[in-house]
């Protein structure tokens, strides 16, 4: 009896730390809570263009600027969601202004992209990896190809990140001057990225 | 007895360990040239029935607790990972081939039985799919191909990348002259949670 209560106990204690339910901090950047129908509900698409070294989520116009009652031109991207350590880590780590992510609390950090596509383009997309003092240190090259249009291309990449160390993703070109990202489909993201912290 | 088995379990969940399995590492910080041992310099071709990697392509980098984990865990000369801890492990990866035939992930157990969570990770325009297309010979030939998957392995498992058409190349990184940017075209990471 005495043998059969440990192995119980144990096995129960293990899933209990195997399973906590704040076991990361987590954001997701994406075009989704941009959209506002408002009085154009026949309108299914609205597309953000970028042009050559253009860091994604900043640097772009869209297609259609006179309705721009209905969404807001100057966020392609917004954070939601923000289950994360709320002394040191929020929603603002994305800033909208600079299109980069900055780093809170040293750790490792997945991040996860999708990009739609809304027009043909040979590009290169860059994750690039910023210090504390701004200088790029590393350079991941997450897309290097000929994409069409309705193309999507996602990815992901688990990365050890310094307190202050920033993220950007930025977009070139070979032949195209411009791609189009798809801001959304109703309610439906096309376009973003997400960011774990494994606590 | 059974105070103890509950710190040490959560000591051993919380610690994380990471690999970055990536071009840039192959190369010192005095390089500032590319220094590849291929006679094409940037692309290089994969061998049929072989890993990725089993050319040198990359090298590793460990951020963790250590112990019995370490950097060799990815063998530089088959290209096959070794877990040290048994564990749950987040695989992701990013590849620019010129053209995909056939690429697997491959996980065996340390007997080396090939396991379930061995998949097929992309199929797209066969090399000699060219020669098949009469009127329209395929131009547009190159892509990344990038990914996870999540699966649980043995202490003593592995998992590889294996190429199954020898038609085709890898392309890696550069590193530009007098910068100290690094540049990955291709790579691995491997999370054990």
């Amino acid at each position: 009896m005495y043998i059969v209560y440990i192995m119980s106990f144990d096995q129960l204690t293990t899933n209990y730390i195997n399973t906590p339910e704040s076991s990361v901090s987590y954001w997701d950047v994406c075009d989704l809570i941009d959209w506002n129908e408002g009085s154009d509900p026949g309108r299914w698409e609205i597309y953000a263009n970028y042009s050559n070294g253009n860091i994604i989520g900043k640097d772009y116009y869209t297609s259609d600027p006179d309705n721009s009652g209905t969404f807001d031109p100057s966020a392609h991207f917004l954070t939601r969601n923000e289950p994360v350590v709320q002394t040191t880590e929020n929603a603002d780590q994305w800033d909208k202004s600079t299109g980069q992510f900055t780093i809170n609390e040293s750790g490792i950090y997945d991040i996860s992209w999708r990009f739609g596509f809304g027009n043909t383009t040979t590009n290169q997309i860059k994750l690039e990896i910023l210090n504390d003092s701004d200088t790029v240190v590393s350079t991941y090259i997450i897309n290097d190809c000929v994409n069409q249009n309705k193309d999507m291309i996602v990815g992901s990449k688990n990365i050890y990140l310094e307190q202050n160390y920033k993220f950007q993703f930025k977009i070139f070109f070979t032949s195209n001057t411009v791609a189009r990202f798809k801001f959304n489909v109703r309610a439906t993201s096309y376009s973003g990225f997400t960011v774990v912290r494994y606590r | 007895m059974a105070s103890f088995d509950i710190i040490n379990a959560n000591r051993i969940n919380t610690q994380k360990s990471l690999w970055n399995i990536e071009d840039i590492y192959r190369l010192p910080n005095s390089d500032n040239l590319q220094n590849y041992s291929d006679s094409s310099r940037n692309d290089i071709g994969l061998t049929v029935n072989t890993y990725i990697g089993s050319s040198y392509l990359f090298g590793s980098n460990y951020t963790g607790p250590g112990g019995v984990e370490k950097n060799d865990q990815f063998t530089a000369n088959n290209g096959k990972f070794t877990a040290n801890l048994s564990g749950t492990y987040i695989v992701t990866y990013n590849f620019k081939l010129n053209i995909i035939g056939f690429l697997y992930f491959v996980a065996k157990d340390s007997t080396g039985n090939r396991l379930s969570a061995s998949h097929k990770l992309a199929y797209y325009n066969s090399p000699h799919a060219e020669s098949l297309i009469e009127d329209k010979p395929i131009s547009d030939n190159t892509i990344h191909v990038s990914g996870s998957t999540t699966l649980y392995l043995e202490k003593g498992g592995t998992f590889g990348f294996e190429c199954m058409d020898d038609h085709s190349e890898i392309t890696i990184g550069e590193r530009y002259t007098g910068s100290n940017d690094k540049i990955s075209y291709s790579g691995i990471t491997v999370l054990r949670l």
